[in-house]
């Protein structure tokens, strides 16, 4: 007679619960993402008021009209590319500390925000439930602009401001990654 | 005479009753428990007597809607649920400077609307279900609303209009996931 041991797991995460947690998982799930997402909240706080609130605002209801878009099956092209220049674009625009008049600065990140709630909409697993997903990527991003803009806070200071241009510098750098990456 | 019923030391087998599952159903429900939310944070940073009107109308509409939902049974259409996400949504990030009768308005159409959603989502179609969420909502706009009032200047209101911008996007991808799924 054989025993074999399985796994007996405390919680399992159906449903909601494993929706909320793999829509959270999204967005964190690649450095594109996340370059971009944080850059987003750094140009905001370099940016100030209101920029430093309007961007991540924009970025996310955009961001779930690119997801909107892709779930009704409106093609879009070129949405890897678009997610590796928005990392570019927007890591030039910190290091180079470029202050565009606001409406143009809510128009750059609400069209590459598209190209990333694009990318997320579709990736819904089997089983879980797609309000929760939504929820667990949008507070995700959220999250991640919310880093942008703690970090963003230290361009009070002087050292602080070269601090923020340098970072946007890797951002645009990893950038060209992405792009490079989307289209080889 | 002698023979001896069960005596159930917990309400597992029968369940907190219909008042009690209609409350937690409320609390279980993202796509109502977040317009509630939504509505009621709005209502409160429009001030306190909007606030007031709100907590009163919308419970009450709730309960009218939601004895229309199972006495009727009639489905609505999937992108509602997405669609009153998106518009509570907006209404709190846009921070619309809106007229106390407009805003009463809007909080007694999604009453109802939420209500009769509720309604036709309760299997055993008992008016205490529905007393029951009714009542949950109220607290959750009770508490959302003061909440609001309480925050109602500064980059807290900004927080809250952030917030609003959260449910929206919400509600634009329910409503994408409803259309896909047809």
């Amino acid at each position: 007679m054989k025993y074999t041991l399985t796994a007996i797991l405390a919680h399992v995460e159906t449903g909601k619960a494993a929706g909320f947690l793999s829509g959270f998982h999204h967005p964190i799930s690649g450095w594109d993402h996340i370059a971009a997402m944080i850059a987003v909240g750094l140009w905001g706080a370099q940016l100030g008021a209101p920029a430093i609130w309007l961007l991540p605002v924009a970025f996310p209801m955009m961001m779930a009209m690119g997801g909107f878009l892709g779930l009704i099956g409106v093609p879009l092209p070129a949405v890897e590319i678009g997610i590796g220049l928005s990392a570019l674009v927007l890591g030039i625009m910190i290091a180079l500390e470029v202050k565009p008049p606001l409406f143009l600065c809510i128009l750059i990140v609400a069209i590459f925000a598209i190209f990333h709630g694009y990318a997320h909409g579709a990736e819904l697993a089997p089983g879980t439930s797609a309000i929760a997903y939504s929820l667990g990527f949008v507070v995700s991003t959220g999250c991640l602009h919310g880093v942008g803009i703690l970090i963003g806070l230290i361009h009070k200071w002087p050292a602080g401001r070269s601090v923020v241009r340098v970072a946007g510098g890797f951002i645009a750098a990893a950038g060209v990654f992405f792009v490079w990456k989307a289209i080889s | 005479m002698l023979l001896s019923q069960n005596a159930d030391a917990h309400l597992v087998s029968t369940g907190a009753g219909p008042f009690y599952d209609g409350t937690a159903h409320l609390f279980l429900t993202f796509e109502e428990i977040l317009p509630v939310i939504a509505l009621s944070l709005f209502a409160g940073l429009r001030g306190p007597r909007y606030g007031r009107w709100m907590i009163v109308v919308l419970p009450l509409c709730w309960i009218i809607g939601g004895t229309l939902g199972f006495s009727k049974s009639v489905p609505l259409p999937a992108f509602i649920t997405g669609f009153v996400m998106l518009i509570t949504g907006l209404l709190l990030a846009m921070d619309w400077k809106l007229s106390i009768r407009i805003v009463i308005g809007i909080t007694a159409f999604f009453g109802l609307l939420l209500g009769f959603l509720n309604g036709i989502e309760m299997p055993n179609g008992s008016i205490l279900e529905i007393i029951g969420s009714a009542t949950a909502a109220f607290i959750v706009a009770v508490l959302c609303a003061a909440l609001a009032v309480l925050l109602n200047h500064g980059w807290t209101r900004i927080a809250l209009r952030v917030a609003g911008s959260w449910v929206t996007a919400l509600g634009l991808l329910v409503l994408g996931w409803s259309m896909k799924a047809r």
